[in-house]
């Protein structure tokens, strides 16, 4: 007959006011868990866009490019550099690319358009651009051709095969106008990507823009944001003053600040949620106090020390919390299981809603151990502070005080 | 020889400007394998006394000496530990644990002691089958009588083999022949293991089985009848 089974025992003397409890742990566990998957699948999902899409990981620039995004402010990536990269073991792959705007124009109209030179098979390995193709061909090394973002194509009315012509500014400022064969038309998740971008091979880009042997960026992938931070710092030691190593959360600091205050204001909510279940923990042990004081007064009468009574009840308050997340884990891991393998694709109009803003219309959710662990740990750390009262009640308790109600 | 001794025991419970006093220097002896009664009217102090000598309640002033030792010198923990292998106690309620068996309960206290697993069992056991509950082991106290929770709390109080138990009104809620069979019990238990019993009680009854009966009357002892 140990403590626990007198704890345990003792939850169930009063089985419906234990189910309440145990009821309201499980939903405030439930939703916490739910909201939790589903901003950290959003905000994920985010980051994976933004990065394949634009910023990579990792990237090495020219010190002034992010200050001011111009071709004159690209450099060349010599072999120590080079070098450098290939024997950072955590750096999956690099690429080069050179960024600039120009004036696309077709047959009958013309819109300005961002211009990514990219090397198409490391790209490939990056974006997965190919993927996004949905009428044509993707790039192939050393191609003269262009990929055109879907609704640019469409806004110049231009199909693979077709010509575009672009006209824009160089290295230096010298003038820069070329015709483009279009290969193929891309359809990223991100619809305001697929208004404004296009790619051609590296070299046809720096031929484009008089830009022999430069980039604007390298971009780096490593396994995961969590190597971002040793691989920055290994690459700070790059002996040139030219060049800068950013982290894409420097290079997207409006993603970071979105995150930022969408995570605040979640954790407001479930802060105000496990407030409630608190209350609600609480209110059952001070009836059950109230109710045991009797008898809790006996078991030190006749000889059981107040840490130990102190230990059953902080058993109790801690089998409620642990009861509550694991019947909420019960339901919550199939079914977060489920919408992460199956994330819900939004149609319709809501879908050009969320394009327009920026997001790819689609409702992600994780299922990653942090959100698994974070509500359980605040419910551990809630049943603790609620067990204080019992403690307290046990500690202070006048045994012949207790004996007489 | 005393087990026992009292000496100007004192209880003034101050309430709201008002003192009262409910245990008036009170000095006593009790040897062991008493059969003792204390009884008086309400109010008297029967209670208190009784409290105080188990090391619930704090007197006023005044020693309560067991075995040599003045227990309300010791700490609250110490204090503890010495109800725990010291006495034993019977509550008019019976106040046994609801969420446990009468084996549970009886076993109970000798857990509290660190007694190993089968030497509680087999105590358990014993003390179950000499009070005549052998066959309610596994019940819980709500499934079984009056009569036959108060028998468990006597084989709870005799677990700990205490110096002496104390037992508050125990026939107060029993029928006349449940407190017949409890009265036996504790007697025989009182002759065959000498194992001192101190009553507070109202019941002609227990006063009429008690060896030794001790009249309160306002706090004060009134008479001290040895038969």
């Amino acid at each position: 007959m140990n403590l626990f089974k007198i704890a345990w025992r003792n939850l169930w003397r009063n089985k419906k006011r234990t189910l309440i409890t145990i009821a309201s742990v499980f939903f405030g566990v439930l939703w916490a868990v739910l909201l939790k998957s589903l901003q950290t699948g959003s905000f994920d999902n985010m980051v994976d866009n933004m990065v394949k899409f634009t910023s990579g990981y990792i990237q090495v620039q020219n010190i002034d490019y992010k200050q001011t995004k111009s071709l004159n402010n690209s450099f060349n990536p010599d072999s120590s550099l080079l070098s450098l990269l290939e024997q950072t073991s955590d750096v999956l792959i690099y690429t080069p690319r050179l960024e600039s705007f120009a004036l696309a124009a077709s047959e009958e109209q013309s819109f300005g358009t961002a211009v990514f030179g990219v090397c198409p098979e490391n790209e490939e390995q990056i974006s997965n651009l190919s993927q996004w193709i949905v009428d044509g061909a993707y790039l192939v090394a050393s191609d003269d051709g262009i990929i055109v973002g879907e609704l640019l194509a469409k806004n110049l009315d231009v199909v693979p095969g077709d010509t575009l012509a672009l006209i824009g500014q160089g290295y230096h400022g010298v003038q820069a106008a070329g015709l483009f064969p279009v290969r193929g038309l891309l359809r990223f998740p991100i619809p305001d990507l697929n208004r404004q971008i296009l790619y051609m091979d590296i070299e046809t880009a720096q031929n484009f823009f008089q830009a022999s042997g430069l980039v604007t960026s390298l971009v780096l992938m490593v396994d995961g944001p969590s190597m971002v931070e040793p691989v920055v710092a290994q690459l700070k030691n790059i002996k040139n003053p030219e060049i800068i190593t950013y982290s894409w959360e420097e290079l997207q600091p409006q993603l970071v600040q979105l995150i930022a205050g969408k995570t605040s204001s979640g954790k407001i909510f479930i802060g105000i949620l496990f407030m409630l279940v608190g209350f609600g923990i609480l209110g059952t042990f001070i009836m059950m106090v109230a109710e045991r004081k009797r008898e809790l007064g006996i078991m030190i009468a006749i000889g059981m020390q107040r840490v130990r009574l102190s230990a059953i009840l902080f058993l109790e308050s801690l089998l409620i919390g642990a009861l509550g997340v694991f019947c909420s884990y019960l339901f919550c891991l199939p079914f977060v299981g489920y919408f992460v393998k199956n994330p819900i694709r939004i149609g319709g109009e809501m879908a050009e809603v969320w394009g327009d803003m920026g997001f790819e219309p689609v409702i992600m959710f994780s299922g990653s151990m942090e959100v698994f662990s974070g509500p359980a740990v605040t419910v551990f750390i809630i049943s603790i502070i609620i067990s204080i009262y019992p403690i307290t009640s046990v500690i202070r308790m006048k045994t012949v005080n207790a004996l007489r109600t | 020889m005393s087990i026992i001794n009292i000496k100007n025991l004192t209880k003034i419970y101050d309430g709201s400007g008002l003192e009262v006093v409910a245990v008036n220097n009170i000095n006593l002896e009790f040897a062991k394998g008493e059969f003792a009664a204390i009884v008086g009217p309400s109010g008297s102090g029967k209670t208190t006394l009784l409290n105080m000598l188990g090391g619930l309640d704090r007197p006023t002033s005044g020693e309560v000496v067991i075995d040599n030792q003045n227990i309300w010198e010791l700490s609250s923990r110490k204090l503890t530990n010495f109800r725990l292998k010291n006495i034993g106690f019977v509550f008019q309620s019976y106040n046994l644990i609801p969420v446990l068996t009468a084996g549970e309960n009886t076993e109970f206290i000798m857990h509290l002691q660190g007694r190993s697993k089968n030497e509680r069992q087999n105590r358990t056991k014993e003390l179950l089958e000499a009070v005549g509950i052998g066959d309610r082991l596994k019940s819980r106290p709500n499934k079984l009588s009056g009569g036959q929770q108060q028998r468990v709390a006597v084989a709870r109080a005799l677990a700990s083999k205490p110096t002496f138990i104390l037992a508050d009104e125990p026939t107060a809620n029993l029928d006349s022949k449940s407190t017949e069979t409890l009265l036996d019990i504790m007697e025989t238990l009182n002759k065959t293991e000498n194992i001192t019993f101190i009553f507070s009680t109202h019941d002609a009854r227990v006063m009429k089985k008690a060896r030794r009966v001790i009249t309160l009357v306002d706090g004060k002892v009134d008479s001290d009848v040895t038969k």
